[in-house]
Parts: structure tokens; sequence; C-alpha cells
């Protein structure tokens, strides 16, 4: 592991962790556990498009284990573990089928989140009953995935612009 | 500026489907009038307790993990207070109709308004 690789994924967990615990200060877009804007998303996005895959899981596993400790506690672990992962996979995915643009791998990516939430809870505790709340997890994940794949287009734009991303690609 | 792809659309449109669908769904074939309806409250994915719809009442449920306030009035059911720290429950809607719920996930308490008398539909999908 080079210097460089340790540094690149330190700085970009950091952010994710800054962006989950500015997320946590504002209100809740709609009144209801696991909706989120999934602004750390963001980073795990940027991650997977300028770093390896790999070092993009490893960011994902380290901020859902360090927010867990900080701020949500065990069942946190469990639906952040399960949503940050189904996303993941699902991004990895996308990306490498290459039919897809970064938004689009957000926008599976905030969807699926939101679905691992939903998985998560199932487990906790078993009632269909939670699935009426699936269509709105769903199109909130859309919207917030387009979001953030916005800003990730723009940001990664500007890191190549600016040299920054000549590390693996 | 041209980001998306068509892809991209098609992304959109199927996940909007989905949810559309589901939304349908559940509202159309679960969510039925209750008549003689009772309310039901679920702890840990068990029965707590069976409270009648119809009567005014407040039942305060109370486990380990902190308690929950459940007001029914009028054949309506809402939590008005809790000591959970997120309070999703309190802000969420009062429900009425069949199988709506209101879910308190810290305190992993589920609160379901249930027909008595299981409808053919009802038994049909579940």
């Amino acid at each position: 592991m080079s210097t460089k690789r340790i540094s690149y994924i330190g700085v970009l967990t950091s952010m994710a962790l800054i962006l989950s615990y500015f997320e946590r200060m504002l209100p809740p877009p709609v009144p209801i556990a696991g909706v989120k804007f999934g602004l750390a998303n963001i980073i795990i996005l940027i991650a997977l498009y300028i770093l390896s895959s790999s070092d993009a899981f490893i960011i994902m596993l380290m901020k859902v284990f360090i927010v867990s400790v900080l701020f949500t506690g065990a069942t946190g672990l469990l639906f952040g573990f399960l949503g940050g992962t189904l996303s993941f996979i699902f991004m990895y995915l996308f990306k490498k089928s290459n039919l897809f643009s970064i938004v689009g791998v957000s926008m599976i990516g905030g969807v699926m989140f939101n679905v691992g939430q939903m998985i998560a809870s199932y487990l906790l505790m078993v009632n269909i009953s939670l699935f009426y709340y699936l269509p709105v997890l769903l199109i909130f994940g859309l919207a917030s995935g387009f979001l953030t794949g916005i800003v990730g287009h723009y940001t990664i734009t500007s890191l190549k612009s600016a040299k920054i991303v000549a590390y693996y690609k | 500026m041209k980001i998306l792809k068509k892809c991209d659309y098609l992304l959109i449109f199927i996940v909007a489907a989905t949810a559309l669908y589901f939304n349908f769904f559940l509202t159309s074939k679960l969510m039925t009038e209750v008549n003689d309806g009772n309310v039901v409250v679920y702890y840990k994915n068990s029965v707590y307790g069976t409270y009648d719809l119809e009567t005014n009442q407040v039942i305060t449920i109370t486990t380990e993990l902190g308690f929950n306030e459940i007001d029914i009035n009028n054949g309506t059911v809402h939590i008005a207070d809790a000591d959970c720290k997120d309070k999703y429950c309190v802000k969420d809607k009062p429900i009425e109709y069949n199988n709506q719920t209101i879910v308190c996930l810290p305190h992993q308490v589920i609160v379901k308004v249930e027909n008595n008398e299981e409808s053919e539909i009802d038994s049909f999908v579940r």
C-alpha cells in the first residue's frame, strides 16, 4: 500500500464522515426512519470513479463502521452495512456496464441504499407492512441519487481539469 | 452540458414505475376501510396488546426500550408521545385504514389497524 493510496483513502473517508455528521444536523426530509439525503454517498461515488473499486469499498466500510461507533450504535451498523454494501454492489455493476452516466450510477446507489435499509428493518422486525414505505423510499432515493450524481459529475470534472487525480487513472 | 445517457432515463422510468406500482398495489389491495377494527400493537415481532379502535383511549406502551403513548381518537390512531430520540412515530400521520401502520424503529414497536374479520381479498394477498 503506497503512502499516496493511504492518504487518498484517509482524506475521502474523513470527508464522508464530515458529510454524515453534517447530514445529521439537517432536519429529516420525510418523517420516515431511513430516509436521508445520502450526502456521504457523494464521496463513495467520487472514490469509485477516481480510485480503484476496492479502495472505494474500503472507504464505504470504514465510513459505515465509524459512523456507527460515533453516532448510531449497533442497529446503525446493521442498517448502514446492508444499505451501503447493496448500494455499492449496484453502483459498481452499473459503472462496470458502461451504459450509465455517473448520475445513473449515483441514482441506483441511492435507491439501493434505501432498499438495503428496508431489508435491515425487515430483518429487525418481520412485518410486511414496513413495505408501505417502499414507494417513498424508492422515489426519494432516486431524487437524492440524481442530485449527488450531479454534484459528483462536476466535482470529478474539476478534479480532472486541475490534474489532481492522476492517481489510478 | 449533457450528463445523462439514454439508460439513465430508462432507470428513472423503471424505478418510478416500480414505486407507482407498489403504491397502487399496496393502497388498493391492502388498505381498506375498517368496520369494527382493532388497534394491534406489536413489540419485537409479537403481539403486545389489542385495543378497540372505536373506543377513545390513551394507551402507554412501556418496554425496556422506552415508552410510546398511543392515542386512539374517533377511529384514528396516532402516537402522542414517546421517548425515542428521533420521534418519527410522533410526527407520523394518524392512521385509520386497515393494515396501516406506525412504526417506532428504536423501540421496535409497530402499531397497526386491523379488521376484526379478515375480508377475502386480504387473506388472499397474504
